[in-house]
C-alpha cells in the first residue's frame, strides 16, 4: 500500500513537472496548430474524403508525441540524476524501483494527455476536412471552415485563458495552458456539433467519424512503448541522445518489416534486430479506414497486449540499469 | 586625456541603487535593494553583512553587470558597470564556483587568462604561482568536475585574481574552505590591500569580517540599517579590559581589592583564550612538521608572487608577511 | 594609507582576437570532452557508410556512386545540420542555465565576442567532421571503381557523367511571349475570362500549356534548340548532349528518331539516332569540334516517321542540354562540401542566437520551427498555389466566395518568407555533385559570403542584444 502510494506521489509529480515545461506545451500546441491547418490549407486527395486530414493528425500524433515522450522522460529522470534531486528522493525511505517505475508512470500521464489533445484534433481535422456535399445552395467540395477556424483558435484560446489565470491567480503557466488545451478541444468538439458542415444550425450531431479512435488508441499505444523506452535509456542518457535514440528507434521501426523482416529467417543477427525492435506497423493502422473499415476490437487487445509485453521487458532492463546507476 | 580608472579615489559609487525583480506581467515581485546608497574607498577591505534575502548578492551582481538596476546608479573604477572595458580590472569570485567541468586548473586559468590577453609568458607564471598559492599543483591535471566544494573554491579564487584586479569581488570567500584556507584568503585580504587593491566582501561568517574589513555595511531588506568602520561600530565605550601577564597570588590580590574599592563590586577577571582557529593552526602546524604527506590541497605560501609587493617574502598561512633584506 | 603602485595589468584595450580564439577553443574543447564530437564522427561515419548497403538503386555502378553522393552524403549533411542546430542551442543557453556564463560575463569579453567564438568552434568541429565524411565517400568512390566487377564501358560512362564537373548549357528561351498575349486576347474576346479566374492566372495557365505543346514532338516532326557555346577546354574535352522525357512518357511510349547537331551554317553535321524504350537522363557524346566555330551550335530532333512512331513528349525546362567538361570530381566535390559548410554555418548561427535568446529546450524547438517554416515556405511557393487550395471546390448558385482572411494572411506569410529565405535556399550542391554538374567556384563563393556573412550577421547582432538585455545574473 505504502508503495502504491509513493508511485502515485511520485507519478503525480512527474507528470506535473513534465507539462509544466514548455517543450511539453510548445510541442502540444505546434501538433494541434499543424494537425488544424493540414485541411484549411491543402487540397484533398481526390477520391477519399477527409483522408488527406486524417492521415496527417495521425502522423503529428506520432510524431510529436515521441518528441514529448522522449522530452519528459529526460526532464524527469535524466535531469533529477544529473542535478541530484534523485539523491534527495532516494535517500528517504524509497525504492529505486518504486522511483524508476513511478517516473515511467508520470511520463505516460504526460504522454496520455498529450494524446488525447492530438486525438481529439484529429477528429476535428477530419470533419473540417473537404468532403462532398449536394444541397439546395451548394454542389461539390465543402471545407467546414467554421469549425475548422474554431479548432484553429482552440491552441490560442487556451494560451490566452492560461495567460489570464497566470495573471490574476499566479498558476503556472505551463501546466494551465495544457490542461485548458483538452478543455477547449472538448467545448470545440461541443459547439460544433450544433451546426452542420456549412456552418448553419442544426440538430445535434457531432459529424466527426468515431472509428479514428481506435487508430488513435494505438498510436496511443505506440506512444507508451516509447515512453518505456525513453524513460530506460534516461538512468543513463542525457536529452540530446535520448532523444536522437528514440527517434532513431520510432524510424527503424516503421520500416523494421522492410529492412530487416525481409531477411529475417537468414541471418541470426537480422532474426534478433528484428524481434528487439518495437514494430511500429502493428501500431500505425490509418490505411484500415480506407473505404468505410474500422478496426475490429480483438486488433486493438492484441495490439495492446503486444505493448504491455514489451513495455514491461524494456521497463525491466530500465530497472536494472537504475539500481546500478549512481546518484550525486 | 581620459581619466585612468586606476587612479580615483573612489572605486565604488552606489547612488540610491533600487533593483525590484518583476514577474512575467511586469508586476513587482521581490523589491531585493532598496535605495543604497554606498562608496568603496581605494585600499580597503569592505564588507558587505546581512541576513539571507537581504540584498547583499543582488548588489554585488548588480557592480558586475550581472544585472540591471531598475533605478539609481552605480559607477565602478568611475564607469558603468556594463561598459566592457572596465572588467579589465576586477577580479570576481561568486557564491558557487561555476567553473567549467571538463577542464582542469591549468586550462581553466589559462582559458581566463587570454581573456584579458595576457602575454602568454606572463601567463604561464602567473598560473603556475596562482596553482601554488591555491594548493592544486597536484591536482593540475584533474578536472574541476572531479573536485570537492573547497578545491573548486580555491581555483574559482584563483581565475578571480588572474588579472591582479585593482577591485576584487568577494561572495562567500571563505565558504566551502577549511580553517587553514580561511587564513590564506584573509592574508591574500591584507596583502592586497597593502598593494593599494580593494575588496568587496560579502559574508555570512562574522569572525571572518571582523578580522579583515576595514568598513562593514549591513542590509536588511535591502537597505542599509549600519554602516561605518569596523572597530567604531564593535567598541564598546562603557567598559574598558586589561591584559595582565601572570603574576604572584599577592599582587594579583592587591590589585583586585584596589578595583574593587574603586568599582564597588568585584571585577570579571578570566584568563584570555586562543581562537578556535588560532589553536587548530598551532596543532595542523604542529602534525604538517612530524607528518608531510596529506591528501588535499598542501601547504602553500599564502600569496602569489605576482600578487605581493615588491620585495615582500612569501609566509606560510598565518605568519605576518615579511621583507627581503 | 600607503601611496600605492601603478597597476600591473598593462594598460590596453582588450585584444578582441584572443579572447575570441579562446572562446573558440573552450567550445571545441567541450564539444570533444563531452564525447559530443566522437559520437557525431560514429553516426556520420555509419550513415555515410550505411545507407548504401541499405538502398539498392537500379543494380548499376552508375547507380551505387550516385546513391553514394547525393544519399550518403546527403543524409549525412542533414544529420550534421540537425547535429549543428542542436548544439549550437546548447552552447550558450546551457552555460546560462549552469552560472558558467557568469564567470565569462565579468571578463572584458563583449558579448558579441561570445557569439563569435562560439560560432567560430562549432564550425571547426563542424569542419572536421564534414571533411571526414567526404573523405570517407571518396575513398568509398574509389575502392567501389576499384572492382573487378565494372566493365570499362560503365566505368567510362561514370567518369564522363557522374565523377566529374561539367558546366551545364540550356538552350535560348522559346520567345513565346507574344504568342500567349495573342492567344489569351482572343480567348477572351471569345469566351470571356472565367470567374474567379484572375488574367495573371490565365496567362500563366496558358504559358503553360504553350511550352506543353511545344515540348510534344510528333511523328515526322523537328524540334530545334539553339546553344550559345564557347569553345570547350582542349579537344579531347567530353562534351555531352542531355534530353529527359516527361514522366508519363519515360519508360512507357518507345522513341524512334534521330539527333542532329552542328554549328548554324551546318546544322547536321553530327547525327545520332535513338531508339527504344528510353527512362531518366539520356546523355550521349557529340564531337567537341562542334563548339569550337564561334557560332551559336544548332540541336535538332526529328522524330521519325514509323509505322509504331509515337509523339515523343519531352520534360518542361529539361528538354535538351548540353554538358561540357570544366573540372575534375575532386575539385567539384570540395566545393560542393564548401557549400554544405556554408550552410552549416547559417545553422549553427540560428542555433546560437536561439540559445541566447532562450532556454535550450525553448531554444531548440524555435530553431526547428523557424528551419521547418522556411522549407515549408520553399517548397509551397515552388509547388500549388494556396489560393487554388482555399477555393470552395464546389459550384455555388451565386457568387463564388473569396478565400478567407486566414487563407490570405498565411498566403502573405508564406510568401514573406520564402522571398527571405529563398537566397540562402537556392544552393543544392549534391544534387548537382550527383549529376556531375559543376559547382561553380563563383557559387561556392556567393554562397560563402551569403551563408557566412550575410546571414549570421542579423543573427550575431539580435544574440549581442539578447546578452546584453538579459540578466544573466538571475537565478
Amino acid at each position: 500500500m505504502l508503495r502504491i502510494r509513493q508511485i502515485l506521489a511520485l507519478a503525480c509529480l512527474t507528470a506535473a513537472e513534465a507539462v509544466r515545461q514548455p517543450v511539453c506545451l510548445l510541442l502540444t500546441l505546434t501538433c494541434i496548430s499543424v494537425t488544424a491547418l493540414v485541411p484549411l490549407l491543402l487540397m484533398h486527395a481526390f477520391g477519399e474524403e477527409g483522408k488527406l486530414a486524417r492521415d496527417a493528425g495521425f502522423a503529428c500524433h506520432f510524431l510529436f508525441g515521441a518528441l514529448v515522450a522522449g522530452y519528459a522522460a529526460s526532464s524527469s529522470l535524466a535531469r533529477e540524476i544529473r542535478s541530484g534531486t534523485a539523491s534527495a528522493v532516494l535517500s528517504k525511505p524509497v525504492d529505486r524501483e518504486v522511483f524508476f517505475l513511478a517516473k515511467f508512470a508520470g511520463v505516460a500521464a504526460t504522454v496520455l494527455a498529450f494524446s488525447l489533445c492530438a486525438g481529439l484534433a484529429t477528429l476535428l481535422s477530419e470533419r473540417v476536412a473537404e468532403k462532398f456535399s449536394a444541397g439546395p445552395r451548394v454542389y461539390g467540395y465543402v471545407t467546414d471552415w467554421q469549425t475548422g477556424t474554431l479548432l484553429l483558435a482552440a491552441p490560442f484560446a487556451a494560451a490566452v485563458l492560461a495567460g489570464l489565470i497566470n495573471y490574476r491567480a499566479r498558476r503556472p503557466f505551463g501546466s494551465t495552458a495544457f490542461g485548458l488545451l483538452a478543455v477547449c478541444l472538448l467545448l470545440v468538439l461541443f459547439v460544433a456539433s450544433f451546426f452542420n458542415r456549412a456552418g448553419q444550425p442544426a440538430a445535434f450531431d457531432p459529424g466527426v467519424q468515431w472509428r479514428i479512435v481506435p487508430v488513435s488508441l494505438l498510436v496511443t499505444l505506440a506512444l507508451l512503448v516509447l515512453a518505456a523506452i525513453a524513460s530506460s535509456l534516461a538512468t543513463r542518457l542525457e536529452t540530446g541522445p535520448i532523444l536522437a535514440v528514440c527517434l532513431l528507434v520510432l524510424a527503424l521501426g516503421l520500416v523494421s518489416d522492410y529492412l530487416i523482416g525481409r531477411g529475417a529467417g537468414d541471418a541470426l543477427w537480422r532474426n534478433a534486430a528484428y524481434r528487439l525492435l518495437p514494430n511500429w506497423q502493428h501500431f500505425w493502422v490509418p490505411d484500415a479506414l480506407t473505404a468505410g473499415g474500422t478496426v475490429p476490437a480483438a486488433y486493438l487487445w492484441r495490439a495492446g497486449l503486444y505493448a504491455v509485453a514489451y513495455s514491461a521487458g524494456i521497463l525491466c532492463l530500465g530497472v536494472l540499469s537504475f539500481r546500478h546507476a549512481e546518484m550525486r | 586625456m581620459r581619466e585612468n580608472p586606476c587612479e580615483s579615489e573612489t572605486v565604488l559609487r552606489i547612488t540610491d541603487l533600487t533593483k525590484v525583480f518583476r514577474d512575467f506581467w511586469r508586476r513587482p515581485k521581490v523589491r531585493a535593494v532598496d535605495g543604497l546608497n554606498l562608496t568603496v574607498q581605494r585600499g580597503e577591505i569592505f564588507g558587505l553583512l546581512g541576513p539571507n534575502g537581504s540584498g547583499k548578492s543582488t548588489t554585488l551582481k548588480i557592480l558586475l553587470g550581472l544585472l540591471h538596476p531598475s533605478a539609481g546608479s552605480v559607477r565602478v573604477l568611475g564607469r558603468s558597470p556594463r561598459d566592457v572595458a572596465v572588467k579589465r580590472y576586477i577580479g570576481y569570485l561568486p557564491e558557487e564556483s561555476y567553473l567549467y567541468r571538463y577542464l582542469t586548473p591549468t586550462e581553466t586559468l589559462r582559458f581566463y587568462g587570454r581573456l584579458f590577453a595576457l602575454p602568454r609568458r606572463e601567463r604561464a607564471v602567473r598560473n603556475e604561482q596562482l596553482l601554488e598559492m591555491a594548493g592544486l599543483s597536484e591536482a593540475r591535471s584533474r578536472p574541476v568536475g572531479e573536485f570537492s566544494k573547497g578545491m573548486a573554491r580555491r581555483i574559482g579564487l584563483a581565475q578571480a585574481l588572474l588579472n591582479d584586479p585593482q577591485l576584487l569581488i568577494l561572495d562567500e570567500p571563505t565558504s566551502g574552505l577549511d580553517p587553514i584556507g580561511c587564513r590564506q584568503v584573509k592574508d591574500l585580504m591584507r596583502a592586497l590591500t597593502r598593494r593599494g587593491k580593494t575588496i568587496l566582501l560579502s559574508s555570512h561568517l562574522l569572525a571572518d569580517v571582523e578580522d579583515v574589513c576595514d568598513r562593514v555595511a549591513i542590509l536588511y531588506n535591502g537597505r542599509i540599517r549600519a554602516q561605518g568602520r569596523v572597530s567604531e561600530l564593535l567598541e564598546k565605550r562603557e567598559a574598558v579590559s586589561l591584559t595582565l601577564p601572570s603574576l604572584p597570588p599577592d599582587k594579583m590580590k592587591r590589585i583586585l581589592a584596589l578595583a574593587r574599592e574603586q568599582l564597588g563590586r568585584d571585577p570579571d577577571v578570566e584568563h584570555p583564550s586562543l581562537s578556535l582557529e588560532e589553536f587548530f593552526l598551532r596543532v595542523v602546524e604542529e602534525a604538517h612538521r612530524a607528518d608531510s604527506q596529506q591528501a588535499g590541497p598542501g601547504q602553500s605560501p599564502a600569496v602569489a608572487g605576482f600578487l605581493r609587493e615588491p620585495g615582500e617574502t612569501a609566509s606560510k598561512p598565518g605568519e605576518p608577511a615579511g621583507r627581503s633584506p | 594609507m600607503k601611496p600605492h603602485p601603478p597597476a600591473t595589468t598593462p594598460d590596453r584595450s582588450p585584444a578582441a582576437l584572443p579572447a575570441t580564439c579562446a572562446v573558440a577553443g573552450l567550445a571545441v574543447r567541450a564539444a570533444v570532452r563531452s564525447r559530443l564530437f566522437l559520437s557525431l564522427m560514429v553516426l556520420l561515419l555509419a550513415v555515410v557508410i550505411g545507407v548504401p548497403l541499405a538502398v539498392k538503386g537500379d543494380g548499376t555502378a552508375a547507380g551505387q556512386v550516385r546513391i553514394l553522393l547525393l544519399y550518403a552524403l546527403g543524409m549525412g549533411s542533414m544529420v550534421l545540420g540537425a547535429a549543428t542546430v542542436w548544439a549550437g542551442c546548447g552552447m550558450i543557453s546551457q552555460e546560462i542555465e549552469e552560472r558558467q556564463i557568469r564567470l565569462l560575463a565579468v571578463k572584458p569579453v563583449h558579448p558579441f565576442r561570445i557569439w563569435l567564438g562560439k560560432w567560430l568552434g562549432l564550425l571547426a568541429l563542424d569542419a572536421v567532421l564534414l571533411g571526414a565524411a567526404g573523405a570517407v565517400v571518396y575513398g568509398l568512390l574509389q575502392w567501389r571503381l576499384g572492382a573487378a566487377q565494372i566493365s570499362p564501358e560503365e566505368r567510362r560512362q561514370i567518369g564522363e557523367e557522374i565523377l566529374t564537373g561539367r558546366r551545364l548549357f540550356s538552350p535560348r528561351p522559346d520567345p513565346i511571349a507574344a504568342q500567349v498575349d495573342a492567344e489569351l486576347a482572343r480567348l477572351i474576346r471569345a469566351h470571356g475570362l472565367p470567374a474567379g479566374i484572375s488574367r495573371e492566372e490565365a496567362r500563366a495557365t496558358l504559358e503553360r500549356a504553350l511550352r506543353t505543346r511545344r515540348a510534344a514532338v510528333a511523328p515526322g516532326r523537328t524540334r530545334e534548340w539553339i546553344f550559345d557555346v564557347p569553345s570547350p577546354a582542349g579537344e579531347t574535352t567530353p562534351v555531352l548532349l542531355r534530353f529527359r522525357l516527361s514522366p508519363d512518357a519515360a519508360g512507357r511510349r518507345p522513341v524512334s528518331g534521330t539527333w542532329t547537331a552542328g554549328p548554324v551554317g551546318e546544322p547536321e553535321r553530327f547525327r545520332h539516332a535513338v531508339e527504344g524504350v528510353l527512362t531518366g537522363a539520356v546523355q550521349f557524346r557529340i564531337p567537341p569540334e562542334l563548339l569550337g566555330t564561334g557560332e551559336p551550335v544548332v540541336v535538332r530532333f526529328h522524330n521519325e516517321p514509323r509505322p509504331r512512331s509515337r509523339t515523343v513528349v519531352f520534360r518542361a525546362g529539361h528538354e535538351a542540354e548540353l554538358l561540357v567538361r570544366e573540372a575534375s570530381f575532386a575539385a567539384n566535390l570540395v566545393l560542393a562540401l564548401v557549400i554544405v559548410f556554408c550552410q552549416l554555418a547559417l545553422l549553427a548561427a540560428i542555433g546560437i542566437t536561439a540559445g541566447a535568446a532562450f532556454s535550450f529546450p525553448v531554444a531548440a524547438f524555435t530553431a526547428a520551427a523557424l528551419l521547418l517554416i522556411s522549407l515549408l515556405s520553399h517548397s509551397f511557393i515552388g509547388g500549388s498555389s494556396p489560393e487554388a487550395a482555399a477555393r470552395v471546390h464546389a459550384h455555388h448558385h451565386g457568387p463564388a466566395p473569396e478565400p478567407s482572411a486566414l487563407v490570405q494572411t498565411a498566403e502573405k506569410g508564406i510568401r514573406c518568407t520564402a522571398a527571405i529565405t529563398e537566397p540562402a535556399m537556392q544552393f543544392a550542391p549534391l544534387g548537382r555533385l550527383a549529376d556531375g554538374i559543376l559547382v561553380a567556384p563563383a557559387r561556392a563563393a556567393r554562397a560563402a559570403v551569403l551563408l557566412l556573412f550575410l546571414y549570421p550577421a542579423p543573427l550575431a547582432l539580435i544574440a549581442t542584444l539578447c546578452l546584453r538585455r538579459r540578466e544573466l545574473g538571475a537565478t
